[in-house]
């Protein structure tokens, strides 16, 4: 493997996985909560969705505040039990009973069984997921071997959680490759781009490793990390990228560091990062371009076009791409 | 308000609170919050041609019957 100098140190790694010990905390507590019931995973799966989609804090999980949806977490897979023939008959007659009640016990009996069938499903993706997962130790294994980083417990713990994630994300496809894996980063580290770089430099440094990089894949996974729903996010995650593309360009030979081609494409990736700037002010929502936002897309595919002439038509057919696809957006 | 509630073989008493008929088979959805009650049943009929409720044959086909019935409500 050959020696590369990358912005991120090992102490850095440590520090940047730091936000999920919270979701490990919090997988603790539900496990405790009933215990010998949910598998470590399926915790961790469940604590990161109270976190993160319940909007649950730590704080609030401890104190018991989410013990009402946890509960529901835990009864619907008893009821899923409960509905599933286990090779006995049960068979019993359909006899309604026709009752007049208030109509508040109805209601009542369909709003417990909608929040029983939203948990349910929801745990259903999560199995699904972690079906996936099983072979996600071999990423993370990979993870562990590209960046050399030290093999701790608690290391272990965190990288298994990207690996996980990023394994998930990309639907269980060996084929996939690492532009996708690319792509299957950023989904997962919407909102946490020191995440999204730690995921980012190992699929770079996977690419390398496999090398399977070239100049085309490079703009494919810059393509990809152009603004999607979330403009904000997905530019800040782009400047880290772009700053590859830029070493990458030399580093292949495509464009000499002292040549006029290399100051201009330096100028370009300034312009570019002026897109974070004007992102950041504009106060994006997430889902919508405002026109602060719709101008920052066009100064990135500015950016595009200015790397289509400096390189020229070699790669004219991908840049092109890559230009219509930001501006659809 | 007039509603239908059956009684299955654990005794309890459910409300009828959907019909979910997926692949020409129909399902129950039954519910009782008064005492957290949940569970889906598929209507079958049997040999003396009355109705009847058996469990699903897996989890799949749970799933799947909650989504159907989760989509049938969620304007609700």
């Amino acid at each position: 493997m050959a020696n590369k100098t990358y912005a991120y140190t090992d102490a850095d790694v440590w520090n940047l996985f730091s936000n999920y010990d919270e979701t490990r905390e919090v997988a603790e507590y539900i496990t405790k909560k009933y215990p010998s019931f949910f598998s470590k995973k399926d915790a961790i799966m469940h604590a990161t969705r109270l976190l993160n989609d319940s909007n649950y804090t730590k704080a609030e999980v401890l104190s018991g505040k989410a013990d009402e949806t946890i509960d529901l977490i835990y009864k619907a897979e008893v009821y899923l039990a409960q509905s599933i023939r286990n090779n006995e008959e049960n068979k019993v007659p359909l006899k309604p009973v026709k009752q007049h009640k208030p109509i508040i016990t109805f209601k009542r009996a369909l709003t417990f069984g909608l929040a029983v069938a939203a948990v349910t499903i929801v745990g259903k993706e999560i199995k699904n997921t972690n079906k996936k997962n099983e072979e996600y130790v071999n990423i993370s294994q990979n993870i562990g071997m590209l960046t050399s980083l030290p093999d701790s417990e608690d290391y272990l713990h965190k990288r298994d959680i990207v690996a996980q994630n990023t394994y998930s994300l990309g639907n269980g496809n060996y084929a996939y490759n690492t532009n996708q894996m690319a792509l299957d980063i950023l989904e997962f580290s919407k909102g946490n781009n020191d995440l999204f770089s730690l995921a980012l430099y190992d699929t770079y440094y996977n690419m390398n490793y496999d090398k399977l990089r070239n100049i085309d894949d490079v703009f494919l996974a810059l393509k990809i990390n152009t603004p999607s729903e979330s403009a904000n996010e997905g530019l800040n995650n782009s400047n880290y990228f772009v700053e590859y593309v830029l070493n990458d360009i030399v580093n292949n030979g495509l464009v000499k560091k002292d040549s006029k081609e290399y100051q201009r494409l330096l100028e370009a990736v300034e312009s570019y990062k002026m897109v974070k700037l004007k992102v950041d002010a504009s106060s994006a929502v997430y889902g919508k371009l405002n026109d602060s936002d719709q101008l920052a897309i066009n100064d990135l595919v500015d950016f595009v076009s200015e790397l289509r002439s400096i390189l020229g038509d070699k790669y004219k057919d991908t840049i092109d791409k890559m230009v219509e696809g930001t501006r659809g957006r | 308000m007039d509603l239908y509630t059956v009684k299955l073989d654990d005794d309890k008493e459910y409300v009828i609170i959907d019909t979910v008929v997926n692949n020409d088979n129909k399902y129950l959805i039954l519910s009782s919050s008064d005492e957290d009650n949940f569970t889906v049943r598929k209507v079958i009929v049997d040999n003396n041609n009355e109705e009847c409720l058996i469990k699903l044959d897996s989890e799949e086909e749970y799933t799947k019957i909650l989504s159907l019935f989760y989509k049938n409500h969620k304007e609700d």
